[in-house]
């Protein structure tokens, strides 16, 4: 290379640093957040759950699990019986220990509608989409364009299996291999180690992420059912916070139901 | 704490929808249909998961003795202005809790006030944090 055409190279090189240099910059610590937040394309970003019930105001028999409809979810017998019990225990004083009451992840599908926390992150990379819930830190991993490994091959997990293709705007994800050890929703409504759970996410507008969360578990419910969960976009300065759960004064006592008292 | 300052918040507060954010175990251990102020002296704050704690020594008929708030989580309260260390041992309160049903004194978190004012933004609830608005 001459020595006119290296300087030409140079001034080129220096032209295209230059904006990203003299460029108003925004505080450092926010510089990177800002631009994931200004996206308003993709899931990609923070985002905040819409219209968690507490139980502080909601008796249990609100809180139960409901259909896009409103309505509760086609249970078979043993599991509406199983639900009652659990409800009017609640409403006896003997809450249902769900696994959060336990310190342990509210697993899928469950956690999608009980991020109350903090904003639930979620980062499109090549070949994945990651979801980390500030409520717990839980890790939602979605493989794209990947098939499940044999279900004998498939270890029961508080998150499962999870794979995931876009059609069009909306990524579909196929969730299988989900233990027994979590619940529906808060309250205890229960599902079967065949839970499937098909979740399409797609954002409606800059500001809104809208999950469809299909529940098939034909030894639990007579037919598929779709919950709706909303999230909305956060500020720019959100995090994800460290959540270590750590200190679970009102855990379960002897009968296992939750505790009435503190634990010290 | 005055009188006339919590007679303010109550009005503030009755016009909006005050909820905790209990996400992590059922709300039946405490009676959600009543608040009680208590009034005291810090000994421990704990800013943990899955729920904050703040231990008040109070002045009894009988001697002091310790009364347990538990509050929602740090993600819910820095919703509110609330800090790692908003309160520190020693810092006079006055706090209105929902009580425990059974056992010891305690309760859970609606508001607290340190000095006379109120800690953080005044409010605890998941469903008014500037977040969600």
């Amino acid at each position: 290379m001459n020595k006119p055409v290296r300087e030409a190279w140079l001034a080129m090189l220096m032209a295209a640093l230059m904006p990203a240099v003299s460029a108003a910059q925004p505080a450092p610590y926010l510089k990177d957040a800002v631009t994931w937040q200004k996206s308003t394309q993709g899931i990609s970003g923070l985002w905040r759950m819409r219209g968690y019930l507490s139980s502080s105001t909601n008796p249990p028999r609100a809180r139960t699990a409901r259909m896009v409809d409103g309505q509760l979810p086609p249970l078979l017998p043993w599991a509406a019986e199983l639900l009652e019990k659990r409800l009017t225990d609640a409403e006896n004083l003997k809450a249902f220990s769900n696994t959060a009451s336990r310190c342990l992840p509210q697993g899928i599908p469950y956690m999608l509608h009980a991020a109350v926390d903090g904003p639930v992150q979620i980062l499109e990379t090549p070949g994945q989409v990651t979801l980390i819930s500030t409520a717990y830190n839980e890790m939602w991993f979605i493989y794209l364009n990947q098939k499940h490994p044999p279900k004998d091959d498939i270890e029961p997990t508080y998150h499962g299996d999870s794979v995931g293709h876009w059609e069009g705007d909306t990524l579909v994800v196929d969730t299988i291999g989900l233990t027994t050890k979590t619940t529906i929703d808060q309250v205890g409504m229960p599902h079967s180690e065949d839970l499937h759970v098909i979740t399409r996410i797609r954002r409606t507008d800059a500001e809104t992420l809208e999950m469809l969360v299909t529940v098939d578990d034909p030894r639990t419910f007579s037919k598929p059912w779709t919950r709706q969960q909303i999230y909305k976009k956060s500020p720019d300065s959100a995090r994800v916070e460290e959540s270590v759960c750590e200190n679970q004064r009102n855990g379960v006592d002897a009968n296992g139901y939750q505790m009435l008292d503190f634990a010290r | 704490m005055k009188l006339y300052t919590w007679v303010g918040f109550g009005a503030i507060y009755s016009v909006f929808s005050v909820s905790a954010a209990l996400a992590h175990h059922s709300g039946t251990m405490f009676d959600n249909t009543r608040e009680i102020e208590v009034a005291g002296t810090v000994h421990l704050f704990e800013w943990t998961n899955p729920h904050i704690f703040i231990e008040v020594m109070v002045d009894g008929p009988n001697g002091p003795y310790k009364f347990i708030i538990e509050g929602p989580t740090p993600g819910v309260l820095r919703g509110h202005d609330w800090k790692f260390n908003s309160l520190k041992p020693g810092d006079k309160v006055v706090a209105k809790v929902r009580p425990l049903r059974e056992g010891r004194p305690g309760g859970y978190l609606v508001r607290i006030s340190k000095d006379g004012v109120p800690v953080g933004d005044g409010e605890t609830s998941s469903a008014t944090i500037k977040d969600n608005k």
